[in-house]
């Protein structure tokens, strides 16, 4: 193997760890206290609905450092309402920058409705910040939360390190909610607590 | 009636105390060493002199530097042509006779020799040789003018924004001051420019540069910057470096790259520099591969010149060259030894004005003999910290 081949291998082996080390996923994790089956979170009607948004390494993938860009979450409005998102440690860029200052930005067209907001200095795999809506959806509904980069022609993620570089290779993943009736339980909860509020109220009046 | 009569006599003697402190400040800087060093302390510190005492520094050194050439014992005592009526005589020639003898021009073996080069002054008809033998290696893109904004990028097809050095060119760089334009020169190619108009960002970094974001899109044509940026306190940019990308959203087709870009250092600025006799340390990472460490050292003074070495996890090299106004290029036989000499390049420029930000921006063109050809660009910035500062001078 002569020098050419020698350095022509060391820059596929570079570009292969290069790849490997950018097939980082940013996904909307149900944040603590969700009720997850499978892969579906498990909201009754008028419940609300908490998003960690969060990096997520691959096998074998290095801590990328600081890094930020600007993301779209879409859903239906029929089935959601957006709260909000409550950043952690990371700061806000928008473009442009309204007179009162970044904010995620709500758009609908139909029923088809997008949040888009920018952060930065987000941290390895630290919550970048939390999401929340309310589901609206029947119960029996199984709706999407999807999420993507908010340019998907050059792409708005970058590396923040040394200097600033795209960040290559990043993927999205949203999440999926399943609105459910309330459980038994709950509804047996509810009747006790009411019976006894009953009873008191009863025995304070006839005592 | 006292507080009146002591008001009175302090109203009258203020212009007077006034004129004599500007004396008094003005007269501590008496040597154009002085005015170097006090230079540099202004650079990291505006407040440690008076504006006027910076300007007459600055007028005091550009003077200094205004005449290129040594001083040298002058020749006209031994000269024929030197005397009166010389300009009369066919012996002499007068200022041309470097260029080619006079038409009764005999050589006398007893008369020293004229200069290969020289300067001759018309009316005293004297000559000194000039410093420089030979003229400067030309600048691979071209030089950057002193004053004038100025900066390099690497293009790629896609928007990647890097690729093989053999798929990788260069370019000179330019944008807008606020981060709305920019364009994109390339070596031989056609100029990008970018959408006009770009709507920018910035948000504050913890190493002494902002993250500016600037986009842009005019029907299918879309802009885009990525940049560590060092701004001014009226929000224009001083230093830039990071990432460009301009395509077509419709036929997909784009190119990106990486850019380093400033305003070239001022003529008087250089002048100061080189007066001083100063050398300046200048340190960064380089754009397309992060993990390269550029440090370079600046030594100016009547011949300025430059070396500096980039250190990479998988190699490291070095190289030197001269600066020429506020462009530094590469000499092949400074490079060390691991480079093929007649394959490579740096090419830098001085960025930056005593009192701002100042920095390097520059790229390299190197094939080293084990790891093959590596084209990168990179914003270096002085290294200047407190007590330990890496600014020094030689009096």
């Amino acid at each position: 193997m002569n020098t050419r081949n020698i350095s022509r291998f060391g820059l596929l082996l570079a570009l292969a760890l290069a790849g490997n080390s950018q097939a980082a996923t940013l996904t909307l994790k149900p944040a603590d206290g969700m009720t997850v089956v499978g892969d579906v979170i498990q909201v009754g009607q008028g419940g609300t609905v908490e998003l960690d948004l969060q990096l997520v390494l691959a096998s074998g993938d290095a801590l990328p450092g600081h890094y930020g860009g600007e993301i779209l979450v879409s859903y239906d409005s029929r089935y959601f309402d957006f709260n909000g998102f409550t950043p952690d440690g990371t700061s806000y860029f928008c473009d442009p920058l309204p007179p009162a200052g970044c904010a995620p930005i709500v758009s609908t067209t139909g029923f088809d409705e997008t949040v888009r907001f920018g952060f930065e200095n987000a941290y390895n795999t630290n919550v970048a910040g939390t999401l929340s809506f309310t589901a609206t959806a029947p119960v029996g509904t199984t709706a999407a939360l999807g999420l993507a980069d908010a340019d998907d022609f050059f792409g708005t993620f970058l590396l923040y390190d040394r200097g600033l570089a795209p960040y290559e290779g990043l993927q999205f993943s949203g999440a999926s909610v399943a609105v459910v009736p309330l459980p038994a339980s709950v509804w047996l909860l509810g009747t006790a607590v009411a019976a006894l509020a009953a009873r008191r109220r009863f025995r304070h009046t006839t005592g | 009636m006292k507080t009146f009569r002591l008001l009175t006599i302090l109203l009258c003697a203020s212009p007077l105390m006034a004129g004599a402190a500007e004396t008094a400040s003005a007269g501590t800087v008496q040597s154009d060493a002085d005015c170097a060093a006090l230079l540099e302390r202004w650079a990291t510190d505006p407040k440690a002199a008076p504006k006027a005492v910076i300007n007459a520094c600055k007028d005091q050194l550009a003077q200094s530097a205004a005449l290129p050439v040594a001083a040298t014992a002058p020749i006209a005592a031994t000269d024929p042509c030197a005397g009166p009526g010389a300009a009369d005589s066919v012996l002499c020639w007068g200022p041309w006779a470097s260029v080619a003898p006079a038409a009764g021009f005999r050589d006398d073996p007893a008369q020293p020799p004229i200069p290969d080069r020289e300067i001759c002054d018309a009316r005293t008809e004297q000559c000194q040789p000039l410093l420089a033998a030979s003229p400067p290696p030309e600048p691979p893109l071209g030089s950057c003018a002193p004053g004038t904004p100025c900066g390099f990028a690497t293009v790629v097809a896609g928007t990647s924004s890097s690729d093989d050095a053999e798929d990788t060119t260069f370019a000179r760089f330019d944008m807008a001051s606020d981060g709305s334009q920019f364009t994109v020169s390339p070596e031989g190619g056609a100029a990008i420019d970018s959408v006009s108009g770009m709507t920018t960002s910035v948000t504050p970094r913890d190493d002494g540069y902002e993250t500016m974001r600037a986009n842009g899109r005019a029907g299918d044509e879309q802009s885009r910057l990525a940049a560590r940026v060092v701004r001014d306190g009226e929000d224009q940019v001083e230093l830039a470096a990071d990432v460009w990308s301009h395509g077509n959203r419709s036929t997909q087709a784009a190119q990106s790259g990486y850019f380093a870009w400033g305003t070239a250092t001022s003529q008087a600025g250089l002048d100061a520099l080189n007066a001083g006799n100063v050398s300046v340390n200048f340190s960064g990472p380089m754009s397309v591969d992060k993990n390269t460490t550029a440090a370079m050292t600046v030594d100016f003074g009547t011949n300025p010149t430059w070396t500096g070495n980039w250190t990479n996890p998988a190699y490291s090299f070095g190289a030197g060259g001269v600066v020429t106004g506020a462009d530094l290029i590469s000499l092949p036989e400074q490079f060390t030894e691991n480079v093929v000499a007649d394959q490579s390049f740096v090419q830098g420029v001085l960025l930056g004005e005593p009192g701002g930000a100042r920095g390097i921006a520059h790229i390299i063109d190197v094939t080293l003999s084990e790891q093959g050809r590596i084209k990168d660009v990179g914003l270096l910035r002085d290294v200047v910290a407190g007590p330990t500062a890496q600014v020094t001078g030689s009096p």
